[in-house]
């Protein structure tokens, strides 16, 4: 008695993980449902008896999580990759300093959208407003710089302090030199976002002029 | 030091001595010392009270010496709003939180005494869990001194206003939410310290805890669902209410945070009932008890640790690095130690041998996993952009969309089942097949009945994900089926059982069981018409600020509605505070002395002496050493002695001889009480908003004030105050934007919300009445049958 123990015990030291080896047999089996397959594995010692309907629904479980995962996560829209990040149909540039450097040579003025992933309301404008043609077309007339709120970079930080942005959205339009045009603080439907940019536009070839 | 840092270093030593005490006598099998273990656990939770109860004090008296009290609340503030600043941010919180562990470890002892050596175990990690709490309260206390925000400023320097509490927190639903949901977290630890303990004790040989303990851990899973559910619920209703964009869930970070617990919790109730010591769940139910603590340290780290931010950054700060060591403490002992068990658990054979498939505990099986699939869901979206990001730099975003379109098949699926299993019982198994097939069918067909495309569940866009679409392109009637069998199959069911129930307790809890289920049908109902059906239009009104306005009734275009603007206003808090509020009296500046030096100070006193030099005037206050200072040839003093005056300004301490105290103010900054001038009165709030009617056709719908609320010493920060007409089908829910002299009026049509307020207060009561009436592990019938006496009327009989 005392010795079948000890060898009991000694069998389950040499092949503690049988459990996840069957496991692994099962997955096999699911995928390459053939006669040897299914005789494999209910002949191997690690799995003496058929898959219990639980375990089979646990591991269909884990097989569905995985595929979820893994196809979520490739599915996902990128957002923004090394210099732009894109909004509706538009795309902004992230890098601060190079638009202000592309604004004073192309003498335009600069938009910078103030935005975060959780705000509904930049929902509203990449669905409402970016979508729109005809904001597409009036925002070509400016350089277009996203800064995200949560992003912890200087240069994101920095233009959060100097315009005193601290919730999601707003718009800053600046001239090439920082100086503030016109503020849109919050959501503007797509009539008043076009009207806030003419004023812009107005008020920057009035200023150089 | 000071009284604050004193109650939580004795109640740091108290706890850690208690659970020192218990891990030596775990590990050495003996009885040392353990009598002082309620004594100590008592004293660690008088004393964390005691903290909590004196940082409270401290904000209703406004006390900004302390920088936690400074930075989160204001003397403007009502009582409610100062005494819910106390947890606004991280400190205060997981005092909060700290405070309601140690009682419920107080309780736990106090109920079931330290009978045995697990008992030891168990009690030791909730112990051990306030001690860190109480740790990283010392790390970074909520009783720091002001000195710590103005590093520079002199001994004795107490700012005269404080930063204001974070504008989206000034809300009744606020207020409760924070207490509910830490109560709720609190209450998990026993549940954690009882599956941690039973797999240390598997590992050691010991036969584990779990049998012995499962009526208790049910009662603590039950319980904290509850308040789980309710503090769900309140943030819903809080961003209906305050974020004014006329809904109640965005998927923000912070609110998938305790959604991923709350899912994982029901999935975990669901295998913890049906758990049988030997047989079905002896691995998977005490693992998953340990993971649910788990789970929330995770997901409260993600949001606080400042790794995400979000709606309720308001809460980052240092603390998030000790919240990273608990998380992988936590991590390590709820689901790290079960996996491992699980691998190597040498023997699977004692199941029943019954490889039926259909049969009720794989049913539940299923919800489980279900659950399990939910909670992964909602898991991975807030996990997987660190994930991307950290591997290859590109920043992906996590649409609503994605949590909504994974997760809706899952709980159609999950409705399904509910309904399948219920009537699986009650009309046998193959009218259940065959009415599963039938409402199956008709799920699939509802889907695509679609009357209008507003029925879509999403706008697709073509370079969308397969799944995207399909589902997306999915019509909401594909709700109705599955709604309708789960409560049809589960009304099927009560009847029934309820008859066949042998107390007025087991009645009470199947009614519970029933109102639980039907509730959370109902909630799946009414959320997705919720969104889909929710309509909006807009209209502009001009010359609101000047009272040109068109009064009369406006169509507003596309819809029903129309408007009457009837009028204007524009309120400013505080409203004529009295002066203390904001003025430092004579006595108050000359006992702060020094410490005021070169520093911008209200103050306020009676005139008692005007002396007019050739450059300037000086104005004595209370015939004291505080003297105002007017710079002008002095031919036009504004002050006449024996008035009260208000005056703003640089105070110097020691500037001139004859005086302690000079205030320089200029001609803006100086005048009388009864009339202080503008700049010298500290505006907190600018509320503006329009009165308005809103009608459907010719019935008025709703009426009230619509308008927004500005923070200008907060950031310019704005909360929107909605008018929200409560139907029994369709809410009104009106918005307006007021500037310029400009209202934009926008009147939102949104359905089924009481119909989702009924689901959340049947869910509630269903909860309560199980966790209350349980004939076998309910909190007032648990005297009655205790231990592993067996379900007579088991919720999962095979």
């Amino acid at each position: 008695m005392a010795r079948s123990r000890r060898i009991a015990e000694a069998e389950i030291r040499l092949i503690p993980p049988k459990k996840s080896i069957c496991t692994v047999l099962y997955a096999i089996r699911i995928f390459i449902a053939s006669e040897e397959t299914v005789g494999f594995t209910r002949g191997s010692r690690y799995c003496r008896s058929p898959m219990k309907p639980r375990k089979a629904m646990t591991l269909a479980f884990f097989v569905v999580l995985l595929s979820i995962g893994y196809f979520s996560m490739h599915a996902a829209p990128t957002l923004s990759d090394e210099n732009y990040s894109y909004h509706g149909d538009t795309r902004w540039q992230t890098n601060v300093t190079a638009a202000e450097e592309t604004a004073a040579a192309e003498e335009k003025p600069i938009v910078v959208y103030f935005w975060t992933t959780w705000c509904t309301y930049c929902e509203d404008y990449n669905r409402e407003v970016y979508a729109d043609p005809a904001v597409q077309s009036e925002l070509d007339d400016f350089v277009k710089v996203a800064v995200n709120l949560d992003d912890d970079g200087s240069e994101s930080a920095r233009m959060q302090q100097e315009y005193n942005v601290n919730y999601p959205p707003q718009h800053v339009v600046i001239t090439p030199d920082g100086e503030v045009l016109v503020r849109v603080n919050g959501y503007a439907g797509t009539e008043d976002f076009l009207s806030y940019l003419d004023a812009a536009e107005q008020r920057y070839s009035g200023g150089s002029a | 030091m000071n009284v604050g840092t004193v109650l939580l270093g004795l109640a740091f030593g108290a706890s850690l001595s208690g659970a020192g005490i218990l891990g030596r006598a775990y590990v050495a099998d003996d009885d040392a010392y353990v009598a002082h273990v309620p004594k100590l656990t008592a004293a660690a939770a008088v004393l964390l009270v005691s903290a909590l109860l004196h940082l409270t004090y401290q904000f209703v008296t406004t006390d900004y010496s302390n920088a936690y009290v400074w930075e989160n609340t204001a003397s403007y503030l009502p009582l409610l709003y100062r005494v819910t600043g106390v947890y606004a941010a991280n400190e205060g919180s997981v005092l909060l939180w700290a405070a309601i562990v140690s009682i419920v470890a107080m309780i736990a002892g106090a109920v079931r005494g330290i009978p045995d050596r697990h008992a030891k175990l168990v009690h030791g990690l909730t112990l051990g869990l306030v001690t860190y709490f109480t740790g990283m309260l010392l790390a970074q206390s909520p009783f720091a001194s002001i000195r710590t925000a103005f590093p520079g400023a002199p001994p004795g320097f107490v700012p005269t206003s404080g930063q204001g509490l974070n504008p989206l927190l000034v809300d009744p639903y606020m207020a409760i939410h924070p207490p509910v949901m830490f109560t709720a977290y609190a209450l998990l630890a026993m549940p954690f310290a009882i599956g941690t303990a039973h797999f240390v004790s598997l590992f050691r040989g010991n036969g584990g805890v779990f049998p012995t303990w499962h009526g208790t851990v049910t009662r603590w899973l039950r319980l904290s669902w509850l308040f789980l559910t309710t503090a769900v619920a309140l943030g819903g209703l809080w961003s209906y209410t305050v974020l004014g964009w006329g809904g109640i869930w965005a998927w923000d970070p912070v609110e998938t945070a305790i959604l991923i617990p709350w899912l994982f919790l029901t999935a975990t109730l669901h295998a913890v009932t049906t758990y049988e010591p030997t047989g079905r769940y002896r691995v998977l139910a005490p693992a998953m008890t340990a993971t649910v603590f788990a789970l929330v340290v995770y997901t409260t780290s993600v949001v606080r640790s400042g790794v995400f931010r979000s709606v309720h950054s308001f809460a980052d700060g240092g603390i998030g690095a000790a919240f990273l060591v608990l998380m992988a403490l936590t991590a390590a002992l709820g689901v790290v130690v079960p996996v491992t068990y699980w691998l190597l658990e040498p023997d699977e054979g004692v199941d029943d041998g019954d490889d039926r498939w259909l049969r009720r505990s794989n049913l539940v099986h299923l919800a489980v996993l279900g659950f399990g699939l939910l909670t992964f869901v909602s898991l991975w979206g807030l996990s997987f952009p660190l994930l991307r990001n950290a591997i290859t730099g590109l920043e992906v975003s996590v649409e609503a969309r994605y949590y909504n379109l994974w997760s809706y098949p899952l709980v159609l699926g999950l409705l399904l089942l509910l309904g399948f299993y219920m009537d699986y019982e009650a009309s046998g198994r193959r009218r259940a097949l065959a009415g599963l097939g039938v409402f199956t069918t008709a799920t699939v067909v509802g889907a695509f009945v679609a009357p209008t495309e507003t029925w879509q569940l999403a706008s697709t866009r073509p370079n969308d994900a397969v799944v995207y679409q399909l589902v997306g392109s999915a019509s909401v009637a594909s709700v109705l089926p599955p709604v309708a069998y789960a409560i049809l199959g589960t009304v099927k069911r009560t009847g029934g059982r309820i008859r066949a129930a042998a107390s007025r307790n087991a009645r009470l809890k199947e009614t519970g069981i029933t109102l639980i289920h039907v509730g959370a049908a109902l909630l799946v109902l009414s959320l997705p018409f919720m969104y889909v059906f929710a309509g909006q239009a807009s209209v502009m009104a001009t010359g609101v600020g000047d009272g040109s306005m068109d009064t009369s009734q406006q169509a507003v275009p596309g819809s029903d509605y129309s408007v009457r603007v009837l009028g204007h206003s524009r309120t400013e808090f505080p409203r004529d505070p009295a002066v203390g509020t904001y003025a430092l009296s004579t006595e108050q500046v000359v006992r702060r002395g020094s410490s005021l030096n070169g520093s911008v100070q209200t103050v306020h006193g009676r005139v008692t002496d005007v002396r007019e030099g050739p450059r300037a005037t000086v104005v004595q206050l209370d015939g004291s050493s505080v003297w105002v200072g007017l710079a002008g040839n002095g031919t036009t003093a504004p002050v006449t002695t024996g008035e009260r005056i208000v005056a703003r300004g640089r105070l110097m301490w020691d500037f001139v001889p004859s005086a302690d105290a000079v205030v320089l103010a200029g001609p803006e900054t100086i005048g009388p009480t009864a009339d202080p001038p503008e700049s010298v009165v500290p505006t907190r709030v600018i509320a503006e908003g329009v009165s308005l009617a809103v009608y459907e056709g010719d019935r008025l719908r709703a009426s009230g004030i619509a308008g927004q609320r500005r923070y200008p010493e907060q950031g310019g920060m704005q909360i929107r105050d909605v008018v929200i007409d409560r139907g029994l089908l369709v809410d009104t829910y009106v918005i307006a934007g007021v500037s310029d002299g400009t209202a934009s009026i926008t009147v939102k049509r949104i359905p089924f919300v009481t119909l989702m307020r009924l689901a959340i207060v049947s869910l509630l009561l269903g909860m309560s009445l199980v966790a209350l009436f349980d004939p076998r592990h309910g909190a007032v019938t648990d005297t009655a049958v205790r231990g592993t006496a067996r379900d007579p009327n088991p919720e999962v009989a095979d």
